[in-house]
Formats: C-alpha cells, structure tokens, sequence
C-alpha cells in the first residue's frame, strides 16, 4: 500500500539522479546543469524509504524498499532507452504524485486511528 | 587497481560464471517461478473451488490420512491461507517413486481424490535445490553453484569499472558493447537483491554443507546439537504400542492463543503411536523469520510439552537469512518484486553467457561451438520446459497412474528437446525458433486451459477470481516477451565477424 | 635455491604447476580453510554453544569466495599455497587447543 508513495518517489529520486549525469541529461535533452540535482535526488530516495516504514511492519519495509529502489532504476533505465526525453516531465510528475500520495496516505491513517480510537 | 589484479579477476569471474551458468540459470528462474509456487499450485489443480478456514482444512486433512495412511511414519501438512486453498501433505510411502508423497488434500473434504495428481508449484520449488538429482548429490551441485555464483558476484563488482557511472547505461546497437551495458545493468540495478539471494541461498543448505560447527561443538552427539539449536521441536522415540490421536481442533486453537497469529504447518510424528507429537509452527507469512515460534502436543492427550519463540540473536539471524530466501514473508508488492529481481538475475546471466561469445567473436573453436549451442538449449529450454509443465498438466489424462511423475517428465522431456534444437539447428535460427515455440507456447495456453476446464480469463475476472486472472494475464506477458524476442532476433542482421586481435581480457 | 624447475625449459610446468595451485585453492583449499575457520570460531566465540555454533556456520559462508579471490588475486602462487594452508593450519590448531566445549 504505501509502494503507491515510495514508488513514484523512488522513481524521481533515481531519475533526478540519473539527470545530474552528463551523458544522461544529454540524452534527455535536459539542459538544466544544477548542483542540487543530485542531492534533491538522494533526498527523494531518503523520502521514499520514509513512505515505505510508514506501513505497519518495518522490517518488511525495508526489504520492499530495496526492491523499489531496483525496480525505480529499471524504469529510469526504460526512460532512457525508449522515451529519454520524457525523463524530466516524468520524474517531476512523479516527485508530486509521490508526495501527495504520502501526504493522502498519512492523512487517511491517521483519520482511520482517530475513529478507532 | 593495477591491470594484472583487474586481469585476474575478470579470469574469475568468466569461469566461475561459465562452468555453472546454464545450471545457475535453471536455478535461477526455477526459484523465480517459486516466488509464486502457491499460486502456480492453485492454477495447476482446478478442479479445487472449495475452501476452508486453516484449522478444519488440518482436521480433514488429518481425517483422511488416518484412513489412508495410519503407517507413516510422519505426516507433514501446511495449512490452506490467502494463497493457497489446499493443503498440502508430505508422508513416507514405500509405494512412491521416491520413497514420499507430496499431494495437495481438499480443504473440505481432507481427500486428495478429486483433485489431479500433480506436483504443481511444489516441483518447481524442488528442482529448484535437487535439481532432479538424488539426495545428496542434487542439493550439494546446487550449493556449489551458489557458491560459485557468489564468486561471480564479487569478483563481478570488483572489475566493473565505473559501477556509479554506469548506473543508468543501455546503449542500443553497439553490438558486444550492448550486451555488456544489459549485463551490467541487470546485474548492478538489483545487486542487494543478487547478493542477498545468492548467500542466503547458500544458507538454507549450510545444515548440508557445513555441519562442521555441530561436530565441532558437540561431536557426535549430534542430537544433542539439533535439540540446542531448535528447541522447541520435541523429538520422541516410537513407542510401539498403538495409540490414537486426540481432537486436533483443540491444539491448533490453543497453538493460535500462543503465537497470537496464524497457524502455518502441522506435524505430526508416529501418528499411530503412543508416543506421537504434534507440532504446530506459526505462519510465515506474519514475520521474516521462518519458523519463529512452535508448540509441541503429546499426540494422544494433547497436552503441551513444548513451546518456544526463538529470541538468541545468531539463531534469529540464521532463521532471518532463510526467511529472506525463502520469501515467504512477502506481502504481494514484495513478492512480485521478488520476481522481477530474480528475472535480472536470470538475465544477468544469460546475458553473460552471451557475452563470452561475443567477446570472442571470430573464434570458432570447438568450445566456442559448444557453449554457443549449450547456450541455447540452457536459456530458451527453461521457459519451453516450464510450459510444457503447465501443458501437461492440463492434457494429461485424470486417471492416469502416477501422473505428478509424468508431468515431471514432459518438463524434462522438453528441456531435451529445446537443448536437441539447439545442436541440430543453425545456431541464430534455433534461438528464434525456440522464442517463437515458447511464444506459441505460452499464447495459447490460457485457451487449451479455458478449454479443459472452463475457468477462463473472462469468468476469473468476473468472478474476482484473481489467481486464474493473474496467471492468465502472466503468461500472455510472456508470451508478448518471447515474441518480441524472436522478432529482434529475427530482424537483427549480425554484422560479419571482423577477423581482429581479442581485445576483452580472458 | 635453483632446482632444474627453474630452468626455461620448465616454464610451461611452472605456469601449469602456478594454476593449479591457485585453482586447488580456491575450491578445495578454500573449503578446508572454511572447515578449520568454522572449528576455531565454533570454539573460541564467547558465546553458548548454540550460538558459536550458528555464529561460525554463518560466518563461514564469506570464507570460499575470499580465499578464491585471493587465490588469483595474489602475486605469487607461492604466496596463496603458504597463506591458505598455513591458516588453515594455524585455524585447526587454535580448535585444537581450545578442545570441544563442555
């Protein structure tokens, strides 16, 4: 359940990452040369790994974070084999559909604990 | 890193990933198709639609056995859950090909008569350690691998130049540098995955392997080092004299009051002695341990003489490390991660295989010859062999006698003829043919099995039947992948090898 | 010391003689110094029996694949032949010494 956050996340993260290389911002036709790309990047990865221990068991949260990780990576590596230029527009879209993913999933746990409460 | 050290590991990492690797590859995808052996098990029995809450699903089971097999000397039964509505059974019998029986009982009715003869998911989960070859031999060929995969693993790292550079490189068309950049990528994008996969593999055979530490400390009390290591698992002597066995409903609730949780398996020892015990082992699906807590029931007054929770930390450690391998642990995100990464896993190595050809392009010695032929046979055989499975298992006759054994042999049967392919065929044709068989394969299968047993794609996805939908979906995404495969293949015009100097270190 | 093996005439024995060493240890040998590392280390951690017993198994499975990678990796054969064995000699010693818990 809280894959729906950490995914997307995770898929930002890497692809910020992947935007602060040279030959991958190239090839994305990504012009932008910033110094924060890769630490946003990173923080990205960080946050994801916060939406993922959101979820009950925090022991199986970080093993299906690793594995999201990998999976956000194959899909970078997708992104710039067939589509490259769409990695900027995609991993913004993801950034935000990630967050408020996080942001509605916290919300709703909370609310369901309040009533049950 | 000087050159003759980088030199040096990459002779390492060739041979210890070519001597194994077509083996390394079945254990690979076998293991990823085990990710869902529970599900692989529902679709291969069909005809099961009845379910039952775990505890009558063990009375029933219980009530058969009794009247079917009162002599064995141990019954070993896991409880139907979420994913499997089985369940299923393990008992000596002499009358068996392998001397045990590994059936699936109806939940209801405790009897395996209705339901066809087969392994299902359980065969791939055995090849997957045995590899088909008898105790111990199969298991220790397995470990070898393992080991020799770990090696590849790190000695792979090791000369990987630009791991971080490199992350997120896939050129298309560069030839032997493309089939570099996939290897890389598929074996660097899920390495924790790799890494943990393969050592923990080695782990669920370290009993096997090394059990020097037990002679070590103990040796050769070697009971006394099994009943420290678990001891929550009471173990008595057969006391000869008959007994029968009390309610089992009453221990099982009692066993849930212990763990708090769900029951998993159910053992139970000498069931027509005095002396027999009932075992009961948490679910382990509720944490990553495996087999984290037992209770143990004197068979005939169902008493407790035993409980435990495991809580020393290497124990713990240990029984995590088998967890993690075994995977089922996992919640549906993680399992199906699982399978992905054990899919790159597959394709790390397979690609490898092809890149020691390509690296070596031009040559044409006879090993040369032979591993691009055995290449053939070991990669695209594996998928055929697995369909072929589920083939086999919808056409083989119900009444047929030993039939769980005969739907083995079509695997195998088809495995032979995949490697047969690829010796008598030109080599660049038998891949593509073999990828179109395996994409007719797959493609058609959902309509034979609609066909056979009338639980289709479209009455499963109005019926919320999500195992057939799923299976169904599955297979037609592998059948679109094999034949994209053999397209690629088909449409790719090698270039002529240019007769120049190897440049790729040996 | 110069023994005939030195000579050029023996250089292909030598590079034969070389691998198999290394290729000896790093599966074989490795094994062994796994088996005398797992003996030592069930015996000497300060942990109950169980526990060193688990502890060291575990451990153990880290042992073939470093000794394979130093047994190609090192300069010298001579060198993986003298390290490994006496290791594992001095490994089976130190389990030796310290006996079977009580």
């Amino acid at each position: 359940m809280s894959a729906i956050a950490a995914l997307p996340l995770a898929f930002a993260g890497m692809g910020l990452i992947g935007l602060s290389m040279d030959r991958h911002a190239r090839q994305a036709a990504f012009a932008l040369q910033a110094r924060w790309l890769r630490p946003v990047g990173w923080l990205l990865l960080a946050l994801s790994l916060a939406a993922s221990l959101a979820g009950p068991n925090w022991r199986f949260a970080i093993v299906e974070w690793i594995g999201l990780l990998a999976a956000a990576a194959g899909l970078v590596v997708l992104t710039l084999y067939f589509r490259p230029r769409a990695l900027a527009p995609l991993a913004t879209g993801a950034a935000v559909l990630g967050l408020a993913g996080w942001i509605t999933l916290a919300i709703l746990q909370s609310t369901l604990e309040i009533k049950s409460h | 890193m000087s050159r003759g050290f980088r030199q040096s590991m990459s002779g390492l990492h060739t041979w210890s990933g070519l001597l194994l690797g077509w083996l390394l590859f079945a254990i690979v995808l076998s293991g990823t198709a085990t990710v869902f052996r529970s599900e692989i098990s529902g679709w291969m029995r069909p005809e099961v639609t009845a379910s039952a809450p775990p505890d009558g699903a063990i009375v029933a089971a219980i009530g058969w056995l009794s009247s079917a097999h009162p002599k064995a000397a141990g019954w070993y039964l896991a409880a139907p859950d979420e994913r499997l509505s089985t369940t299923q059974a393990v008992f000596d019998d002499t009358t068996a090909p392998n001397g045990y029986r590994d059936i699936a009982l109806d939940p209801v009715s405790g009897s395996p008569d209705a339901i066809r003869g087969t392994l299902g998911g359980e065969f791939l989960y055995r090849f997957h350690f045995e590899l088909q070859i008898p105790y111990p031999w199969g298991r220790l060929l397995a470990s070898a691998a393992a080991v020799l995969m770990l090696i590849a693993l790190i000695s792979g790292i090791i000369i990987h130049a630009r791991i971080f550079k490199d992350f997120f490189t896939l050129r298309p068309g560069k030839g032997k540098r493309s089939w570099l950049d996939a290897h890389n990528v598929l074996g660097v994008l899920a390495l924790p995955f790799h890494l943990m996969i393969t050592a923990t593999g080695i782990v669920t055979l370290l009993a096997m392997t090394m059990p020097w530490a037990a002679v070590a400390n103990y040796g050769d009390d070697l009971a006394k080092a099994f009943a420290e290591q678990s001891p929550g698992l009471v173990s008595r002597d057969a006391a000869g004299t008959p007994g029968t066995l009390a309610p089992i409903a009453p221990m099982l609730a009692e066993a849930e009051r212990r763990f708090a949780g769900r029951i998993g398996r159910v053992s139970i020892a000498n069931p027509g002695d005095a002396n027999s015990v009932v075992t009961v082992a948490n679910h382990d699906g509720d944490q990553l341990a495996y087999a984290a807590s037992t209770v143990s029931f004197a068979g005939t007054t169902g008493r407790v003489i035993g409980a435990y929770t495991e809580a020393r930390p290497a124990q713990q450690t240990y029984a995590v490390l088998y967890g993690l391998h075994m995977g089922r642990f996992a919640p549906w995100v993680s399992r199906w991660l699982y399978c992905l990464c054990g899919l790159a896993l597959a394709g790390t190595i397979a690609t490898g295989l092809v890149l020691w050809l390509q690296a070596r392009q031009g040559a044409d010695g006879f090993g040369h010859r032979l591993v691009a032929r055995l290449n053939v046979g070991a990669v695209a055989g594996q998928p055929i062999a697995m369909l072929a499975f589920f083939w086999g298992n919808r056409l083989l006759p119900f009444g047929l006698a030993e039939r769980a054994a005969a739907e083995v042999s079509v695997f195998f049967l088809a495995w032979g003829a995949a490697i047969l392919v690829g010796f008598v065929r030109p080599v660049r044709r038998a891949w593509i043919e073999l990828f179109w068989i395996a994409a007719a394969g797959a493609g058609l299968l959902p309509f034979v099995s609609f066909a056979l047993t009338g639980r289709g794609l479209w009455a499963a996805v109005l019926g919320g039947d999500r195992l057939f939908w799923g299976f169904d979906l599955m297979v037609f995404a592998f059948a679109l992948s094999f034949a994209t495969i053999a397209r690629r293949l088909a449409a790719h015009r090698t270039p002529a090898p240019r007769r120049r100097r190897n440049t790729m270190p040996a | 010391m110069r023994s005939v093996f030195q000579t050029k005439r023996f250089a292909w024995l030598r590079k034969r003689a070389a691998f198999a060493v290394r290729l000896f240890f790093a599966s074989v040998g490795g094994y062994l110094l796994a088996v005398a590392a797992v003996f030592a280390f069930a015996r000497g951690l300060p942990l109950s029996r169980a526990e060193a017993m688990t502890t060291a198994s575990l451990l153990s499975i880290l042992v073939m694949p470093a000794a394979a990678i130093w047994a190609f990796a090192a300069a010298r054969a001579r060198t993986v032949l003298w390290s490994v064995a006496g290791l594992t000699g001095l490994l089976a010693l130190v389990a030796w010494l310290l006996g079977q818990p009580a």
